[in-house]
């Protein structure tokens, strides 16, 4: 089924999302961003980046901002306020409506906000590997019935059916999941590029209802830059007698420096401007590096700042609220990153905003939702479970070893071959457990069974293969193979899942509790069971070479192999692994010992057995004392 | 007996719509496991896909960081012809080359809005040419990295325009 996308038709940027998996998703334009400029050269077609890169070039040919002009009159004192600033003419069209004129051509705000659409469409129908026909589209609160019909044609011109418009401050509070709260005032900041909205929205039965909206339909992003590049280029001016705005190249450097200041000093309280080579003076290079703290910041835009807040409690008194009537405030747009945004709304309504979501990306994935509810998409999903803890079987030395990780979705299997622990070990029990810890003792046992009939062979030799299935309810199905002998045991476990939340909960935190002493035991236990595995290898190693090594190293050996078996089943492991070390030494002069006597004859044989010490050195197999029936990794 | 015959028929018929049941049931299970089977290769294919992408995106933002350092040299060079400084500049370039990195060639060329941005426009004979490069605009792979920031001759135009 096609899928219905989400899209912010924004006056600056628009951005696009997709319910997919039950889950919203903004979708990337075909340059690899995730907005793409609402910049159109309608001549030759262009969007986005490119033609954005020509407004300089042709600014009476490229249209930018065309949302101020969806559905308005050419008289309309908004229009004849911004014919004063929009350096393409705009004219009186059909019906008396405001069109633009290029080259003697003209195109309707509809027609120019298609061509967006268009390359959405275009760009979502790419990334998809789907036809996109159906969207919800947002406007914003203010948008009178005209303006939202032209928003709708736009859709239409584009190829799109248009499933609903809706206010961008809903679609925020749709990203937030506030529709499923019990809450009934929600306030929507909205700072974005180059426009300041507010709205107040009402709550009940699930509807979303504009109480009042206000704002600044020139207040943005782009003026907190300009503040910050005139304060620059003012201190230099005072410093070198230069106006670094008189020089384009200059200009452009100052202000990616402006905006990349302001976006660091949301995250740092200072950053450095350092531009090398900015300008020549008397044929003399002149740098300009200087700093700038987030207090200097706050205190050039705190005007800027303040200026939003005669909107919001202009807005407040249109909706006859007040700041304790307030359940929910949510932020959107870049600008709210700022972290004295954040303070001084979050002070003037006593209330944390939401702004889990991109701030940039939050309308467009609350349209994409509003479509998912549409299509069926979002109430159509799947529930698939996942396993809450981790389930796994107990190993050697009384360790967990997981074979599936928590939050896994199931149905889902997985199997781990293991072997014995010692020789001529002929069952193995397998036993199951639940949980973070990774000493099983401090897991939930959830049962074990009993592999019988594996042919005696020294340990590590024989393959049990040891498989865990969970299926879509939840059961698991341990079984046990010995591959040798094709023998199969298993057990169902019906359990495993039906932990009650709390108890989920509680193991969780116990896990990270223990964390530290958990980690100190496991590797106490694996090191102990590399000092096993040292030891049986040197035993067996000895046993090889009989005549081969001299006497005296031989008991060298055996003297240390006897020594690690005292300090391993103690709890000290420095004392472990120093006698671990000093064993694998003493193992590697054997190697070295006979490999200068038997120079030609036994090449071959002592290259074995130097594999075999290296190897008992470095893959460390996790044994302890062997004890019947026990799993080894 | 006829009473039995009843029995079986109903008893036919009912077995009957079983099946019928069981097999649109059947066919709404093939269906559903054929769409998810469908929907998991797809998402993979993406993921694929997305993996180079954010690999790529990586490498981009990566390389983007150290232009400024290179403009920093190339703009050093313009007005000191030290010989270390030129070695560091010829190094820079080398390990720009070997990420792939290509210069965008601007001056004199005719305007690019894919590969480059106006910053300017001069009145000038040729229209539409590139007289200037202030930023020099790379590309990596192919695929364009920074765009070229340039002043583009004009021609019949009576004033400058500065962005």
């Amino acid at each position: 089924m096609a899928k219905i996308i989400g899209i912010d038709l924004g006056t600056t940027n628009s951005c696009m999302a997709v319910m997919e998996g039950g889950k919203p998703k903004v979708i990337p334009n075909a340059e690899g961003k995730n907005t793409t400029p609402s910049v159109v050269d309608p001549t030759k077609r262009t969007v986005g980046d490119v033609a954005k890169r020509q407004l300089v070039m042709n600014p009476q040919k490229v249209i930018f901002s065309v949302k101020r002009l969806m559905g308005k009159r050419f008289k309309d004192e908004s229009v004849q306020r911004d014919i004063k600033w929009l350096p393409y003419a705009i004219k009186e069209g059909r019906d008396g409506m405001a069109v633009v004129e290029i080259d003697g051509k003209t195109f309707t705000p509809q027609e120019v906000s298609a061509m967006v659409l268009q390359k959405l469409k275009k760009d979502a129908e790419a990334y998809l590997g789907d036809t996109v026909d159906k969207a919800v589209i947002t406007v914003p609160a203010y948008f009178d019935d005209a303006q939202r019909q032209a928003t709708k044609q736009a859709g239409e011109i584009a190829g799109l059916k248009v499933e609903r418009i809706i206010n961008e401050p809903t679609a925020a509070s749709l990203a937030y999941g506030l529709d499923k709260k019990n809450s009934h005032h929600i306030v929507v900041y909205d700072l974005g590029g180059g426009t300041f909205d507010i709205t107040v929205l009402e709550l009940g039965e699930g509807v979303f209802q504009v109480k009042a909206t206000n704002g600044d339909t020139h207040l943005g992003g782009d003026d907190f830059d300009q503040v910050v590049i005139d304060y620059l280029a003012k201190k230099f001016q005072d410093e070198n007698g230069i106006d670094l705005r008189k020089d384009p190249q200059a200009l452009q450097r100052l202000r990616d420096a402006a905006e990349k200041a302001k976006i660091e000093l949301s995250s740092t309280t200072e950053t450095e401007i350092n531009l090398p080579f900015i300008t020549v003076k008397d044929n003399q290079p002149i740098h300009f590096v200087t700093k700038m703290t987030r207090a200097q910041f706050e205190s050039l835009v705190d005007e800027l700042v303040q200026k939003t807040f005669a909107p919001v409690k202009a807005c407040m008194k249109d909706a006859g609220v007040t700041t304790k009537d307030i359940h929910e405030v949510v932020l959107v747009g870049g600008m709210t990153r700022m972290p004295k945004i954040i303070a001084e709304v979050e002070k003037y309504f006593g209330k944390e905003p939401h702004r889990g979501v991109n701030p940039d990306e939050v309308v467009a994935v609350g349209a994409a939702i509003q479509g998912g509810v549409i299509g069926g998409e979002v109430s159509d999903v799947v529930l698939l479970d996942v396993t809450p803890l981790t389930l796994g079987v107990e190993t050697l030395g009384g360790v967990t070893t997981p074979l599936i990780q928590r939050n896994t979705t199931i149905p889902s299997s997985k199997s781990e071959v293991f072997s014995t622990a010692a020789d001529n070990q002929t069952s193995v029990e397998i036993h199951i457990l639940q949980g973070e810890r990774p000493m099983a003792k401090d897991n939930k046992s959830l049962g074990r069974f009993i592999l019988e009939g594996i042919p005696p062979a020294p340990r590590g030799v024989p393959q049990v293969e040891v498989k865990f299935d969970i299926d879509a309810s939840g059961i698991l199905t341990v079984t046990a193979h010995d591959k040798a002998t094709g023998k199969e045991q298993s057990i169902k476990i019906t359990g495993s899942t039906g932990l009650s939340d709390e108890e989920i909960e509680k193991m969780k935190k116990q896990a990270e509790e223990h964390e530290a002493e958990d980690k100190k035991a496991k590797e106490l236990i694996e090191t102990r069971n590399q000092a096993d595995s040292l030891a049986y290898t040197a035993e067996k190693t000895l046993k090889d070479v009989k005549e081969k090594a001299p006497k005296e190293l031989q008991d060298d050996i055996q003297k240390k192999i006897d020594e690690l078996r005292t300090v391993k089943d103690k709890d000290d492991k420095d004392a472990i692994t120093t006698a671990s070390t000093a064993l694998s030494e003493a193992l590697q002069k054997i190697g070295q010992e006979m490999y200068s006597k038997h120079e030609e004859a036994e090449k071959k044989a002592e290259t074995d057995e130097k594999k075999d010490a290296g190897a008992s050195a470095k893959t460390d197999s996790k044994d302890q004392e062997p004890e019947e029936g026990e799993v080894v990794n | 007996m006829q009473q039995n015959k009843k029995n079986t028929s109903t008893k036919k018929s009912s077995t009957e719509e079983k099946i019928k049941q069981l097999k649109v049931d059947l066919e709404l299970c093939n269906d559903k496991y054929l769409r998810a089977l469908a929907d998991y290769r797809n998402l993979d294919n993406r993921l694929t896909q997305e993996k180079m992408r954010a690999l790529l995106d990586i490498q981009k933002r990566t390389v983007t960081a150290f232009l400024s350092i290179k403009d920093d040299i190339d703009n050093a060079a313009l007005f000191e012809e030290n010989e270390g400084l030129m070695l560091i500049k010829k190094k820079f370039e080398d390990i720009l080359r070997t990420f792939g990195v290509e210069k965008i060639e601007a001056e004199g060329k005719e305007y690019s809005a894919d590969t480059m941005e106006c910053i300017q426009t001069k009145p000038a004979e040729a229209h539409n040419q590139v007289l200037q490069v202030h930023e020099q605009g790379y590309l990596l792979n192919g695929e364009l990295l920074r765009v070229a920031k340039v002043t583009v001759g004009v021609a019949n135009e009576s004033k400058d325009t500065t962005n």
